[in-house]
């Protein structure tokens, strides 16, 4: 029995440096970093790291003073942890980045090579790979992008990765790329990751202010950007709006977006994609000269037309498809030639050859550099119109008879 | 006290040992009778002459206890035969041919017998019965006048039910008796008694089904009752402490209960049932972990329904263990698990709040279990005052004063709550002492202790034995078939295999020795059964004086 004991005092002693008493620590002694903001300092010598930091008092505690819901924090460091650590002079609390949603890079830094960051935010225990990241655009500072209010929702990175979910959801011009998407991109021979931009709408120093809360045309807001284009871990270029959305329909990402045409005559009519398919295949009809076939389907339902053709009809809904057919064709060509012109594969044609012919894709490993600018890339897109929402003909139709 | 009492009456004992037989000298008896209990008032002797005036009365004596002795019955069938004994027989026929005639053609009673044992008197006595001794006779006359006040049968008071039998068990042992005996009308419901105590002589009886309980178990718990050695059983729960298997356990291992649709469904699953004098609650061995977690009620109402209660008490037994100690591991160790804006509202809480939050923790379960505590003495009127003040002006202050935070009082009154949903007292104590021991290592490690901690617990839950079966039995070892009625309640008629015990030999339709009470077919009994209730209470105290028959009462 005593020896029994003992031996339950040894296990129990072994169980104290197992673990972390360490660790524990009172929420009312954590800062909880909401975002990450990493820009260059002014002298381009060292990064300067900004944390939005959540002051949960003033969101949902009665004790709150009326102050802003987050505060922003930076401090300059040749490391990122280096100026982490110095962050320590600023903040009274321990800042957790664990619930961090945004990592914001700003553009100079990411012209420069984020490979550095991306280590650390790889190799960091308490930042999830499922943070969302972005660029800030138009000379904005990351600093300045987490420094923003906004209206709804009090933190404004949890806003800013909500906008990016609403925004690639309804418009397709985006999608959420995740710490963890970068990794993985920037391995990619010849290829990069891509990023959302994020850019300030207005007055950059009216974003900041509480005062922009008090108006109902807010002067100050952060808006969702383009995309950004990176090979390897630089950025090296901008997507437009129309070749973002066309990046999204190469790589099948896309959830929801409208396509506005106009057919000879009819006036404008604009339709929704509901549901979409994209399928990539490499054919080896001349093994030296691979040809891309990008493969999408896509069901529409009108949503509005300044027009009095008649739905009912399905040689009107072919006519339409075939303009539908176009205008995607013409987005995603607009978007593989901005690639092209990059040399950055960011639609990992490379890695879809080296799946569908493992053997060729060794031969043509070595020279994919100066092969993909040149790739030929052919599009077959079927569009079918699914349903015209709850009219088949515009109201204007019985006048269109008289 | 008790034993302090105890010494003095064996003391006592021991001096007259010497004259351990009635003897034929009626003065000296009844002095002694007198003596020995200390010139109690409540002791009668009634002095009577035997075949009256004529020549030469025999003097004889009844005595009893006045407060525990059925006055009318000593009256009616005692005495008034006694007096109206033919002179003509009493004066012919010798002593020991006239305690014969007494005994088989006067005394009008069901319940007597003959003792020559003085012990046998004093006991007779105590119990209640009355003693008829004759001068020049060195035996003594037991009439079963035993009666007094007992509580009536009423309504269970700590295991309810909405729907199901409304009777629960009383104080006497008889009443208790008729009450199985009732529900289950075998003769294969077989009763053992004994008295335990050396002072209190407590009747305590076994009771089990024939051909159902396992033979080997019923000799185990013989024996392990006959082992006991107390001055006094007071309560049932002292003879579980003498025969459980393990006392270093927080977890009953003998279940115990005040219903008799209880005791006697036990009975029928094979299992043994001991009811103890003096106390409603009876023990019911062996005992596993699933069972604490059924309700009487679940076999009343329909199965899909018993089937969600049956698991919403296990969650509220995981929220009473861990409730509080994964709040404390979550805020102090693993704030990353916490959804963002539960977090923000969290630390807004904890803002100006100033104690750590294990500290916050044990305060309000200490806060808890002390008002529990005062809520339970209280008379019942008071009580209520209790509550409101620990609920309402506490709970309240406590959380405006900035002391506690409001998510704590939460996290307690929800494992108060879970604990009080738990149908067995025993097992929500138990799981009450342990929800600190859960604290202390989430306190300590977080969620990393709080597993240990589960691991330490379910490792000791599956060396507990009660009475050779697994505790953890279904479960662990899994037994398949006995699923059908251990978290899960299937339909009554899909049980067949009686579930929770692992030896088959409990199995009633496997062994086919019993006939079919034990299923599910009882329509033909009920019909009869209202009527016999209403004669059985007519005849009162009967059932004691059948299992008289059964086995001689083993004194200590």
């Amino acid at each position: 029995m005593r020896t029994r004991g003992l031996w339950l005092l040894a296990i129990l002693c072994a169980m104290l440096p197992l673990s972390g008493c360490w660790d524990a620590e009172e929420l009312n002694r954590r800062a909880v970093v909401a975002g990450i903001g990493i820009d260059l300092s002014p002298d381009k010598k060292e990064y300067r790291v900004s944390y939005q930091v959540i002051i949960a008092d003033e969101i949902s505690g009665k004790t709150g003073r009326g102050g802003t819901p987050t505060m922003v924090y930076s401090a300059q460091g040749r490391s990122i942890m280096e100026a982490t650590r110095k962050v320590s002079m600023l903040v009274p609390r321990l800042v957790s980045t664990a619930h961090a949603r945004i990592v914001v890079i700003s553009e100079e830094l990411a012209r420069q090579g984020i490979s550095d960051i991306v280590d650390f935010l790889d190799r960091d225990s308490d930042i999830r790979l499922t943070a969302k990241i972005f660029v800030a655009k138009n000379g904005a500072r990351a600093h300045d992008i987490l420094s923003g209010l906004s209206a709804m929702g009090k933190i404004t990175a949890y806003t800013l990765a909500q906008k990016t979910e609403m925004t690639s959801k309804e418009y397709g011009a985006n999608y959420p790329v995740e710490i963890d998407d970068v990794i993985r991109d920037i391995l990619v021979p010849n290829s990069g990751p891509i990023i959302n931009g994020v850019d300030i709408l207005g007055n950059v120093e009216d974003v900041r202010k509480q005062s922009n809360l008090e108006k109902t045309d807010a002067l100050g807001i952060l808006r969702m950007s383009n995309i950004a284009v990176f090979r390897g871990a630089r950025l090296k270029g901008w997507l437009t709006e129309d070749e973002s959305v066309g990046l999204l329909w190469v790589k099948g990402k896309l959830n929801k977006t409208s396509i506005v045409i106009t057919p000879e005559e009819q006036g404008e009519i604009t339709l929704d994609v509901r549901r979409s398919k994209t399928s990539t295949q490499v054919l080896l009809k001349d093994p030296e000269h691979p040809v891309v076939l990008v493969k999408v389907t896509a069901q529409l339902s009108v949503r509005e037309m300044d027009s009095t053709i008649d739905l009912r009809d399905p040689a009107t809904l072919n006519e339409l498809e075939v303009y539908v057919n176009k205008e995607i064709r013409k987005k995603m060509k607009a978007v593989v030639d901005k690639a092209q012109s990059l040399n950055s594969d960011i639609f990992c044609f490379g890695q879809t050859l080296e799946r569908q012919h493992p053997q060729k894709w060794k031969s043509l490993k070595g020279q994919w550099n100066e092969l993909f600018p040149k790739l030929a890339v052919e599009y077959h897109v079927d569009s079918i119109v699914r349903n015209s929402q709850m009219r088949d003909r515009s109201f204007k139709y019985d006048l269109n008879k008289e | 006290m008790l034993r302090h009492l105890s010494r003095g009456r064996s003391g006592r004992q021991n001096k007259s040992n010497e004259q351990s037989q009635i003897t034929g000298d009626l003065q000296q008896m009844l002095d002694r009778v007198v003596a020995e209990s200390g010139h109690s008032p409540d002791i009668v002797i009634r002095h009577i002459k035997l075949g009256g005036p004529v020549p030469v009365p025999v003097k004889a004596a009844i005595v009893y206890l006045n407060a525990l002795s059925n006055q009318q019955m000593i009256n009616n069938f005692v005495i008034k035969p006694l007096m109206g004994l033919e002179p003509e027989k009493v004066n012919a026929y010798p002593t020991d041919r006239l305690m014969k005639y007494i005994l088989e053609d006067a005394l009008s009673l069901g319940e007597t017998s003959v003792v020559k044992e003085w012990t046998d008197v004093m006991m007779a006595v105590l119990s209640g019965d009355t003693v008829l001794l004759v001068e020049g006779s060195d035996q003594g006359i037991v009439s079963g006048t035993a009666g007094g006040e007992w509580r009536a049968v009423n309504e269970p008071t700590s295991q309810l039910v909405v729907r199901g039998p409304k009777d629960s068990f009383v104080e006497s042992i008889s009443t208790n008796i008729s009450l199985i005996r009732r529900r289950i009308k075998s003769p294969d419901l077989w009763l053992e008694s004994m008295k335990i105590g050396s002072v209190t002589h407590t009747h305590v009886a076994m009771m089990y089904m024939k051909g159902c309980a396992d033979p080997d178990l019923v000799e185990e718990i013989r024996q392990r009752l006959k082992a006991i050695r107390i001055d006094g059983i007071l309560e049932s729960a002292y003879i579980e402490e003498f025969i459980q298997d393990k006392t270093i356990t927080p977890f009953p291992t003998i279940f115990n209960t005040e219903r008799p649709d209880v005791a006697a469904g036990n009975l029928l699953e094979g299992r043994v049932v001991i009811l103890v004098d003096g106390t409603p609650y009876t023990l019911i061995l062996p005992t596993v972990f699933a069972q604490f977690m059924q309700s009487p009620e679940d076999y009343a109402q329909r199965f899909d329904i018993s089937i969600l209660m049956r698991i919403i008490r296990y969650i509220c037994f995981v929220i009473l263990l861990l409730g509080p100690a994964v709040y404390v591991a979550l805020t102090t160790f693993h704030y990353e698990m916490i959804p963002t804006l539960l977090l923000v509202s969290l630390m807004a809480q904890r803002e100006g709040v100033p104690f750590p939050a294990f500290v916050e923790a044990v305060i309000m379960e200490v806060v808890f279990e002390i008002l529990r505590e005062a809520g339970v003495r209280m008379p019942r009127a008071i009580g209520q005052t209790v509550s409101i003040v620990g609920a309402l002006i506490l709970g309240q202050a406590v959380v405006e004063a900035g002391v506690i935070t409001p998510i704590m009082v939460i996290v307690v009154a929800l494992t108060g709550i879970a604990s009080f949903a738990l149908p067995s007292y025993n097992l929500s104590i138990a799981g009450r002492l342990f929800r600190f021991y859960f604290l202390v290592l989430s306190g300590l490690f977080g969620f990393y202790g709080i597993t240990l901690g589960l691991i330490m617990l379910i490792a000791h839950m599956n060396s507990i034995r009660s009475f050779g079966v697994p505790y953890l039995s279904p479960f662990s070892p899994f037994i398949p078939q006995a699923q059908k009625d251990a978290i899960l309640r299937l339909p009554i008629w899909m049980h067949g295999w009686k579930p929770l015990m692992s030896s088959s030999q409990q199995d009633m339709k496997k062994t086919g020795e019993i006939k079919p009470q034990g299923s599910a077919n009882s329509e033909g009994g009920e019909q009869t059964s209202s009527n016999e209730r209403q004669k059985g209470q007519n005849q009162g105290s009967d059932p004691e004086s059948r299992q008289g028959k059964q086995e001689e009462p083993n004194e200590n």
